[in-house]
């Protein structure tokens, strides 16, 4: 929702993106908030479509780091086909752990869903060099809980149930099937 | 840093605790030629006919992923017969029926100038570095195989040999998704011409990720005949193994994982026979010793433990960190009077590895890798009584860069490494 305010369109693309042929993310700031809003060609990636279709779940996961300063924010998305309803579940967790969750019943306004821009991260800041990482996972990435109690257990990584969780919902998980990386340098004013 | 990871936390913790439930009426392998699709259903522990969770399903797609005979798998739903009801599919995409490893890093060693050929962590159970071999599916459940392999053992009791093995494994036992191998090798290098032997290896999986592995090894090797001061001494050697192995494993692949975690803890109990030749000190100056040939006998006891996580850094860097330790405790009788003695012998290790893949995702996503890996180790061996002539205490420090390459044929590491 661009509507009001402060609202600043900008993107530089001044840095090499890791697949040039891929359509790029665009920006928006809306008081201080960060959104992307991501190319649709990524559904049409021929690991992401075949994903998509197994009735699995497909999770991206986008993790943005800030070059300079070096804080790290994300998002995560997750789509699903059900087989016997014929419809895409979605659901789409922004920085501050906002939830969207829909069902919709075609891929024309799964991709319509999907270029809605996803709120990343807050910040003061005039310019942001950003460096926005976009991992497609197979299954869901929400439930693992057997590993994290475990490895909570055991002392296996760190001490703090956040470490573990944020290493669990970046490596424990399924192999990624596919990744894509952005850098960008945003103008704020 | 960790500021970091818990604001990832927040958009990375699950906020759905309705992860979806799956009925699957029937399990499909497709795209199989050689691999029995009920040996794969068996190993990935899911049941025609029971609810899964996405995370059973990707417990399954890991658990399969580790199997030496599938390069990858792909999990996918279909309609079943009544709504609600799903056929899982599984796409498999086998290794070739000829395979072979080769996992060789010779060790230059600053200290005493010679090459070691041997590195083995035994991180993943087994103890071999060089097979060549074949595999046969007989029947749903089980499979034959064929190999000439070499046994590279570092352990302080026992010995490496090359053997020509051939064995059976039966999965699914008593549809119990426990399986059992039978293996007879037969020892032609080591300690000369050996005995048919055998090996019983029965795994248990106890959940998705662990394991229960019991082995019973044993190993005849041949007479041999040694001459000292121009006497000769006949020589022989059998060795006994038994040996419980709980492993926890959620690593991606069998041999070169880039992901997860893995955590060993294995007791073992052996014994060792033989015939040598002793030594016994006479006189101080200068030091003379007599050589006594006889039968000994050694009770082994000990414990291996291992925990090793990888994290993949990004599409294709991964590092690893293992921490690992054995003890072993030998009574040894000999027949040398007062020779008999109690040993007990400690080794600690740490270690850090990177390992840069050749080959892009894109390229690895039908299986198969291709990698530079650059590992750094260190460990600290000792031993009681101390024997500080033959077998002081040490620190070894070893670097070595290795590329590791697995194909639909086999895996291989080869490489160099440098210990001080």
């Amino acid at each position: 929702m661009v509507t009001r305010g402060a609202v600043m369109m900008v993107l530089f693309a001044l840095a090499v993106s890791l697949r040039a042929q891929q359509q790029r993310p665009a920006f928006t700031v809306q008081s201080g908030i960060v959104a992307a809003t991501l190319p649709a060609s990524v559904l049409q990636d021929k690991s992401v479509k075949k994903q998509l279709g197994s009735g699995l779940t497909t999770t991206f996961l986008l993790v943005a780091r800030q070059r300079e300063s070096g804080l790290v924010s994300g998002a995560r998305i997750e789509v699903r086909y059900d087989l016997w309803d014929e419809v895409w579940i979605v659901r789409r967790v922004e920085f501050d752990g906002k939830t969207d969750r829909q069902r919709i019943a075609s891929a024309e306004a799964l991709e319509k869903w999907w270029r809605a821009p996803v709120r990343l991260f807050a910040t003061g800041a005039a310019r942001v060099a950003l460096q926005l990482d976009l991992n497609v996972l197979p299954f869901s990435a929400a439930e693992e809980d057997d590993a994290r109690q475990w490895i909570t257990k055991a002392g296996g990584v760190g001490s703090g149930a956040g470490l573990v969780d944020a290493l669990i919902g970046t490596t424990i998980s399924a192999k990624p099937i596919t990744s894509f990386r952005w850098n960008v340098d945003l103008s704020l004013r | 840093m960790i500021r970091k990871l818990i604001l990832l936390l927040l958009v990375t913790t699950p906020l759905f605790a309705e992860d979806p439930l799956y009925f699957i009426e029937r399990i499909e392998v497709r795209n199989q030629k050689r691999v029995s699709p009920d040996v794969v259903i068996a190993e990935s522990r899911l049941r025609e006919g029971s609810e899964y969770s996405e995370a059973d399903l990707r417990d399954a797609a890991t658990r399969l992923g580790r199997l030496p005979f599938l390069l990858s798998v792909d999990f996918s739903l279909e309609k079943g017969a009544e709504r609600g009801k799903h056929v899982l599919v599984l796409t498999v995409n086998e290794t070739k029926p000829i395979f072979f490893l080769i996992d060789a890093v010779p060790y230059y060693e600053q200290n005493e100038p010679f090459i070691d050929v041997e590195y083995n962590d035994r991180s993943t159970g087994d103890d071999r570095n060089l097979v060549l071999g074949a595999r046969w599916f007989l029947g749903r459940r089980g499979a034959a195989h064929i190999a000439l392999e070499g046994v590279g053992n570092d352990r302080p009791v026992t010995r490496e040999y090359a053997a020509f093995s051939i064995g059976y494994t039966q999965y699914d036992l008593f549809g119990t998704r426990a399986f059992a191998t039978l293996n007879l090798k037969k020892p032609i290098e080591g300690r000369g011409e050996g005995l048919l032997s055998p090996q019983v290896v029965v795994g248990v999986p106890v959940s998705a990720n662990q394991t229960i592995t019991l082995q019973y090894d044993e190993t005849r090797f041949g007479r041999e005949t040694r001459r000292i001061n121009g006497e000769d001494f006949d020589g022989h050697y059998s060795q006994r193994l038994f040996s419980a192995r709980w492993s926890y494993n959620t690593t991606n692949e069998p041999f070169f994982p880039t992901s997860g975690t893995l955590v060993h803890v294995t007791p073992m109990v052996g014994t060792a026979d033989g015939a040598d030749v002793f030594y016994t000190f006479v006189c101080c100056e200068p030091p003379t010793f007599t050589a006594v040939a006889g039968p000994y006998h050694r009770d082994i006891r000990g414990v291996e433990a291992g925990a090793t996580r990888y994290w993949e850094l990004s599409e294709r860097g991964s590092i690893f960190g293992d921490l690992r330790g054995e003890w072993t405790r030998v009574e040894q009788r000999t027949p040398v009077e007062g020779e008999s003695y109690n040993e007990t012998m400690h080794d600690i290790g740490l270690g850090v590895g990177y390992s840069w893949s050749l080959w892009s995702r894109e390229e690895r996503a039908g299986g198969g890798d291709s990698r530079l890996e650059l590992v750094a180790r260190f460990s600290s061996r000792d031993r009681e009584p101390r024997d500080e002539f033959f077998q002081p205490q040490h620190d070894v420090r070893q670097v070595s860069a290795a590329w590791l390459r697995r194909t639909s044929w086999g895996t291989l590491r080869i490489g160099a490494g440098f210990a001080w």
